[in-house]
């Protein structure tokens, strides 16, 4: 209990920055146990689109409307599996022409692909992680901002702790106890 | 929780209270997931469905006020060392 009401006493400052370490390991193992829950919710919702055209698809990676880059709420997306017909022909282009990343949702034209530099009408499908992975992903962002409050909660016990100091050894208040 | 000071949360209530949060937010999350897989057992279109889904959207609000509650947690904290350090009110408190 606090006696010396100018600034914090020093021997109450162990207790005081053991508080703030223990709150500080709780918010960091709140963070840990909401990635690891988050990393179990796969294969909770589907996703696809039919024939989304990509422009002009060369050797960099293009994205799909629906991919974590165009649609960050799509966590734990997976299976990213692609139909990929020619624009202007309509004929169906052959897997040996492309790559696709089945994580990140994106399709590059191979080298020396004939179908290089021209539009594509892709249908693709998948899985994510629906809004159970949402709620986690929001739930990290929003205890991601701890920290910052507890450094501020910190920075104001140690100044409590320097005038409670400065109290008691150069008398500027009344007699206080060290 | 019981809150004894009344200027802020005192420092000896912030495990208390922040262990709290961290519990509360896991429920949510976990009814959120009971609320996925309750609806995937529903047909489409149905009023169960549909208030399922309806559900999973409310719930899906709430980590952001999880957020806000947490913030004003460490701001009552930050207030509770301030006013029991240098007696910002009455007689002071504990930290």
């Amino acid at each position: 209990m606090l006696k010396n009401k100018k600034g914090i006493a020093l021997n109450q400052a162990f207790g005081a920055v053991l508080t703030l370490v223990l709150v500080a390991v709780l918010v960091i193992v709140g963070i840990i146990l909401f990635v690891n829950l988050g990393a179990t919710f796969t294969n909770l919702d589907t996703y696809g689109e039919n024939n989304e055209t990509l422009t002009a698809v060369t050797e960099v990676a293009q994205f799909v409307a629906q991919s974590p880059t165009n649609n960050a709420t799509l966590c734990n997306y997976e299976d990213f599996a692609v139909l990929a017909t020619n624009a202007t022909g309509g004929e169906t282009i052959p897997a040996s022409n492309y790559t696709i990343s089945s994580t990140a949702g994106s399709i590059l034209s191979n080298a020396g692909s004939a179908y290089n530099n021209s539009d594509w009408n892709i249908t693709y499908s998948g899985n994510w992680g629906g809004q159970s992975c949402v709620a986690s992903d929001n739930m990290i962002t929003q205890f991601a901002t701890y920290p910052a409050l507890i450094g501020l909660v910190g920075t104001i016990i140690f100044l409590g702790i320097v005038i409670g100091v400065l109290v008691a050894s150069f008398v500027f208040g009344r007699r206080e106890r060290f | 929780m019981k809150l004894q000071s009344k200027k802020g949360i005192a420092l000896n209530q912030a495990f208390g209270a922040v262990l709290t949060l961290v519990l509360v937010a896991v429920l949510v999350i976990v009814a959120i997931f009971l609320f996925v897989n309750l609806g995937a057992t529903f047909d489409a279109g149905t009023a169960e469905l549909n208030a399922t889904n309806t559900m999973i959207t409310q719930f899906g609000t709430y980590p952001t006020l999880v957020g806000l509650v947490g913030t004003i947690i460490f701001l009552g904290l930050v207030i509770g060392v301030l006013v029991a350090s240098f007696v910002f009110g009455g007689r002071g408190s504990r930290v």
